[in-house]
């Protein structure tokens, strides 16, 4: 039996994966299944998560 | 170090079974669609799911543990890991690419928005209950309270999205890297001098206020494998495993273990599906943004490794059996998580990062904004446990 407060994180992890498939099948439809992680070749902005 | 989390001790084999079966469909999707890369950033993101929780590894409660105790074994664990990192990590930065990657450390500026960043994060931290790390891995371990505070930071995130282009406009010294100033041998010892001190520091405090002082590694009294499995880390385990996780990252993704930027991601994924343009504002027309927000979050190496982290420490947590039965949310308790959630995001946002991005990636990458990060989150952080009461929190 979960706990209660287990299940509202199961119901948030559920909704989040469920976008995550959505945000997935959206992402490739409209411009192809990007399958390279992003790379970072420059210190400047913009240029990568840390340096946001 | 303290996220506050309830004790009980039996495995919740239900709750196990659905972390692994999510943890296996997850990591076949990744393996299939995407690359070994995403796979094993999710899998470097469940290892730092179970070492943070199981070694209960928080920035927020151990800062206020110093602040109000003068109990400083939490701070000295964070400066072990920060020392570690810089150790596994500075020296690769000198390269430009490794396994096939290019790769960048983490880098900002010496700048108002950093101050004021920081500061804001250092404040929300308290009042959300917990920092970058902390607010995953206490949602990932059950805490009810916790996802208010996540979606808070996201919101906020969103939000300085919105408003960091103006807040660099601000006065700025730009980025400072010691590695353009000295060889890699002598920013990783100058620093280790700089990790040393403060822990002196903490020693010193404790001393005044404690006989004896508090240890970050106390030999365990149960068998090794059933601590492993089952939690109660020491301090000191949790600190290894993260320095040696945030290289992995820097191995896999080519930049060193980052939270925050994937809150932001998230929140403009949510916006731009409720029909905001978020992909105009300025912030997300630069090109990290821009490329993240047009391709799917789970191509987002942020986010995979946030995932991952989750899902490890929902599966810790399941295979320690703590956790709460009981919703106790009261008003002022939830105010002070909205509030702190927003300060959070927003303050991260304007300080390029979080305790992770900024505090021990960037210093692991020899950025000085980390240790300006440190000071005014810390400063924050005082006034946020001072403020803590007014919430109805101790």
């Amino acid at each position: 039996m979960l706990r209660k407060q287990q299940n509202i994180t199961i119901i948030f992890l559920l909704l989040f994966f469920l976008l995550l498939v959505l945000d997935h099948f959206h992402s490739k439809n409209h411009q192809g299944l990007q399958i390279k992680i992003q790379e970072h070749g420059e210190h400047e902005e913009g240029s990568s998560p840390c340096g946001m | 170090m303290n996220q506050e989390i309830p004790h009980q001790s039996r495995i919740d084999k239900s709750a196990l079974t659905l972390g692994i079966a999510l943890l296996i469909c997850g990591l076949t999707f990744l393996f299939i669609n995407y690359s070994v890369k995403h796979f094993l950033l999710l899998i470097i993101g469940f290892g730092l799911g179970v070492s943070l929780y199981h070694a209960a590894f928080g920035f927020t409660g151990s800062w206020r543990n110093f602040i109000l105790e003068r109990n400083g074994n939490g701070v000295r664990s964070q400066l072990l890991a920060i020392g570690l990192a810089i150790l596994l990590i500075l020296p690769f930065l000198g390269s430009e690419s490794l396994f096939g990657n290019n790769i960048v450390g983490a880098l900002g500026p010496i700048g108002v928005s950093v101050i004021i960043g920081s500061f804001l994060f250092g404040l929300g931290m308290q009042l959300g209950g917990g920092c970058g790390s902390g607010t995953l891995f206490t949602v990932g371990g059950g805490n009810a309270r916790m996802l208010i505070t996540l979606v808070f930071f996201i919101l906020g995130s969103l939000l300085g999205t919105l408003h960091l282009p103006w807040w660099l406009s601000l006065p700025s010294l730009g980025t400072i890297s010691l590695s353009a100033y000295m060889n890699t041998m002598q920013a990783i010892i100058i620093q280790w001098i700089v990790l040393g001190f403060i822990a002196w520091m903490t020693i010193y405090f404790e001393k005044q206020h404690h006989k004896n002082i508090s240890k970050i590694y106390t030999k365990p009294d149960q068998s090794m494998i059933h601590v492993f499995l089952q939690g109660r880390w020491p301090l000191l385990w949790g600190a290894v495993a993260l320095a040696l996780l945030n290289m992995f990252t820097l191995f896999v993704a080519g930049h060193p273990w980052s939270v925050t930027f994937a809150f932001g991601l998230w929140g403009a994924k949510v916006a731009t599906l409720l029909g905001v343009n978020v992909a105009q504002w300025e912030y997300w027309t630069w090109a990290y943004p821009s490329r993240a927000l047009h391709q799917s979050i789970l191509n987002d190496s942020v986010s995979l490794t946030n995932i991952g982290l989750i899902l490890g420490a929902f599966i810790a947590s399941s295979l320690s059996g703590k956790g709460s039965s009981i919703i106790r949310i009261s008003l002022r308790s939830s105010l002070a998580a909205i509030l702190g959630g927003i300060l959070m995001g927003y303050g991260a946002r304007l300080a390029f990062g979080c305790n992770i991005g900024a505090l021990f990636s960037g210093i692991a990458s020899g950025s000085l904004h980390g240790w300006l990060w440190f000071g005014f989150a810390f400063l924050g952080s005082y006034f946020g446990v001072k403020l803590r009461p007014s919430f109805g929190l101790h």
